[in-house]
């Protein structure tokens, strides 16, 4: 599997590390239901069939955290992204 | 190729000679110790950190490449990052450090790497047993440069800015304490072709 890293062009999936699912956002501490919305975040994840949005991060090229849609069937990467969202190519 | 290298230390480099076949397909130069540094770029403060440098005659490139101007090569490692790399030792960091006022962090990384050039007419398919990178001339030019892992090894390479694609050549910025094995690898990759090595003395 290749991912085409907007910085580096396509590499090898061995120079990235894989976080997991980008979909999860961190829920508000300060909610009177915080331990059951945090325990959702952290352990519960969906496995899902077709497109899935992932943290990927290119440890071996730019260092840079990557949000990048795959077909978990068939490993095709549908779009690429740096996760921060003022990042720019330069 | 493994007997090639059987007596010599695998932690040291390997010494100055001609390895494999009795062509010399592929030429590697441990270059002369330089300085360097790296730059890292405030957030948002790319453009005018590349403005600034631009004043000063040197290139920030956007994107991974490698420009040399003005006794500095400048080769971009991530968005907002870059390798500096000069011939002169003591240059760098002190040289880049004025231009990076408030707008980067620089750091000394002058005994960091060694820098092997390498070249000859079968360096392409040499390179390609250990290089993911694309190095057809359709994909990658002079200039163009790549952070990457090459066999295991975690390095900066980029192809010499005006080096023609019929005989191009390269140069690896490789962590010190990897050369040797960085070394071996390229030695047994070139053998086949005639690999020549030069400027590691006894290794």
């Amino acid at each position: 599997m290749r991912i085409p890293c907007p910085y580096c062009g396509a590499r090898d999936a061995h120079e990235f590390a894989y976080l997991g699912d980008a979909t999860v956002t961190r829920p508000d501490p300060a909610a009177p239901d915080a331990l059951d919305t945090f325990s959702a975040y952290v352990y519960e994840r969906a496995n899902p069939e077709g497109p899935h949005d992932e943290f990927w991060y290119h440890a071996a090229g730019c260092r840079r955290w990557l949000k990048v849609t795959r077909n978990t069937r068939t490993h095709e990467i549908l779009a690429v992204a740096f996760a921060r969202a003022e990042e720019t190519t330069p | 190729m493994a007997d090639m290298l059987a007596d010599i230390a695998p932690t040291a480099l390997l010494p100055d000679g001609h390895y494999g076949a009795p062509s010399e397909g592929v030429r590697a130069r441990l270059l002369p110790g330089g300085s360097a540094a790296s730059l890292v770029a405030r957030r948002g403060a790319a453009a005018a950190l590349a403005a600034r440098f631009a004043e000063a005659g040197l290139v920030l490139p956007a994107g991974p490449k490698a420009a040399a101007a003005a006794g500095v090569t400048l080769v971009g490692t991530g968005p907002g990052r870059w390798l500096a790399f000069a011939d002169d030792v003591g240059v760098l960091p002190g040289r880049i450090l004025p231009l990076a006022q408030g707008l980067a962090a620089v750091t000394d990384q002058s005994d960091a790497s060694l820098m092997f050039e390498v070249s000859g007419p079968r360096v392409r398919p040499a390179l390609a047993k250990g290089v993911m990178v694309d190095l057809d001339p359709s994909a990658f030019g002079a200039g163009d440069a790549a952070t990457t892992t090459v066999s295991h090894v975690n390095l900066t390479f980029w192809q010499v800015a005006d080096t023609p694609a019929e005989a191009p050549a390269f140069v690896f910025a490789v962590p010190r304490s990897f050369a040797p094995a960085f070394l071996r690898w390229l030695a047994a990759s070139a053998a086949e072709f005639g690999f020549a090595l030069s400027g590691a003395g006894r290794g």
